[in-house]
């Protein structure tokens, strides 16, 4: 199964052991067999899972459950541990029960697996995905990608001309989403603006939409740039409104 | 006890007043089965040797919590494989630990030189795993959880299974929290 090459090398480094910390700050293995099996209450859930980010011990423990309760590679019911298989939720039946969503995961990702393999990439957002698309960051490494932000990150803009820049290839066309971003995490993301189409390198958020946003809350912009060649990519900004 | 036999299937508590059903040649089969596949995925080169003996070490411990619940009606599937992971943990901490301290000793006694790790990489790797854990920090908590998981091998719908999130808020949370970690990194110098 293949992922995106980035993810992997993320994946492969995470997975590299530390010297251990504290352990006496360390969740038992039976928790971190129940949180994997998702038997924990969601707050214990999360709070293992805050370990987990900090400490490669747990980190490996919570890998080998989960591995303990994965087919083997090969069975026709695999649970793809790939995002290729996002194609096939955000299609099927949510349905709690591990088997059934196997067998939807396992179709889905025979289904996806050529598609996200070419596009290497997370969007599904779209109904029609595009030929190609390319997933970009928004930094230095940024630099071979057509499209690139001029608006630095994090940038805190006037509310009466948000304007969001960005550089292109001539003939690309853009769509530009932007969300308000609940940093407690408590909210999901609201849509503030969406256009689709946009030929110009630049877009003002018009005030009016700005207007149930508080200054300095966070703001989180998509754009996808469809290039000429029929490639398209997709870069990511944050940035605040006075 | 040969690792190729899986112990007899266990006897009904007394009463049959069972949870679950009982345990059956076919279930110690497939945990052994399952055992074996997980320590060829995650053993490393220099423990790649041990691989049988590791196996082993964890079936056997299995049947020894067994027998200490025997009676007790609670060994099902689910504690069977709860016990073998725990086990396994345990014995790959322990085996790394002697990797540790023969590596520190400057002795060859897990084996040739060939299969110890290539020191270099492994620094690289490790610096990069830092890296990742320093970053993390610096995400909003919702898509560090996301991003944690994700990078531990669940996939976007596990994800919001298990954190019960809909799917398309996993979804960004994931994608978002994936490109703030990149931005980190570049910012940082470091490039996966």
């Amino acid at each position: 199964m293949t992922e995106p090459h980035g993810l992997e090398r993320l994946r492969e480094a995470f997975a590299q052991p530390e010297e251990p910390l504290d352990q006496d700050r360390c969740p038992s293995l039976s928790d971190i067999w129940d949180g994997v099996q998702g038997r924990l209450p969601p707050d214990r859930l999360r709070d293992l899972v805050e370990h987990v980010a900090t400490c490669s011990a747990c980190a490996e423990a919570w890998r080998l459950a989960l591995l303990m309760e994965r087919p083997a590679a090969g069975d026709e019911t695999v649970g793809s541990t790939s995002d290729e298989a996002l194609a096939g939720d955000l299609a099927g039946d949510r349905r709690p029960g591990r088997a059934r969503w196997r067998i939807y995961a396992g179709l889905a990702t025979a289904a996806a697996a050529a598609f996200a393999v070419v596009l290497g990439t997370y969007d599904f957002r779209r109904a029609e995905p595009p030929a190609v698309v390319a997933q970009r960051g928004s930094g230095a490494a940024d630099q071979a990608a057509a499209t690139r932000w001029l608006t630095p990150g994090e940038a805190v803009l006037p509310r009466g001309d948000a304007r969001l820049r960005w550089s292109g290839v001539p003939g690309a066309t853009y769509d530009l989403a932007v969300d308000l971003e609940d940093e407690s995490g408590a909210a999901k993301p609201v849509p503030i603006a969406a256009r689709r189409g946009l030929a110009a390198t630049e877009y003002a958020v018009p005030a009016p939409e700005l207007g149930r946003v508080a200054a300095g809350a966070l703001l989180h912009a998509t754009l996808t740039a469809h290039l000429p060649d029929g490639r398209s990519e997709i870069i990511f900004r944050d940035f605040r409104v006075r | 006890m040969d690792a190729q036999d899986p112990p007899p299937a266990r006897r009904p508590a007394g009463n049959g007043a069972l949870p679950h059903s009982p345990l059956t040649d076919d279930d110690y089969g497939r945990l052994r089965v399952d055992v074996v596949r997980v320590v060829a995925q995650v053993c490393p080169g220099w423990l790649g040797s041990r691989a049988d003996d590791l196996v082993q070490a964890v079936l056997i411990r299995v049947v020894e919590a067994q027998r200490k619940r025997e009676g007790t009606g609670e060994f099902s599937t689910f504690y069977l494989r709860k016990a073998a992971h725990s086990a396994l943990v345990d014995e790959i901490r322990r085996c790394r630990r002697r990797q540790e301290v023969a590596l520190q000793s400057d002795t060859e006694e897990d084996g040739p030189v060939a299969t110890q790790p290539d020191p270099e990489r492994l620094s690289a790797g490790r610096q990069l795993g830092r890296a990742i854990r320093d970053c993390l920090q610096t995400l909003v908590r919702p898509r560090r959880l996301a991003v944690v998981l994700n990078l531990q091998g669940h996939s976007v719908p596990e994800v919001g299974r298990l954190l019960r999130w809909k799917p398309k808020r996993a979804e960004n949370l994931v994608y978002r929290g994936l490109a703030d970690l990149r931005d980190c990194l570049e910012r940082r110098g470091v490039v996966p």
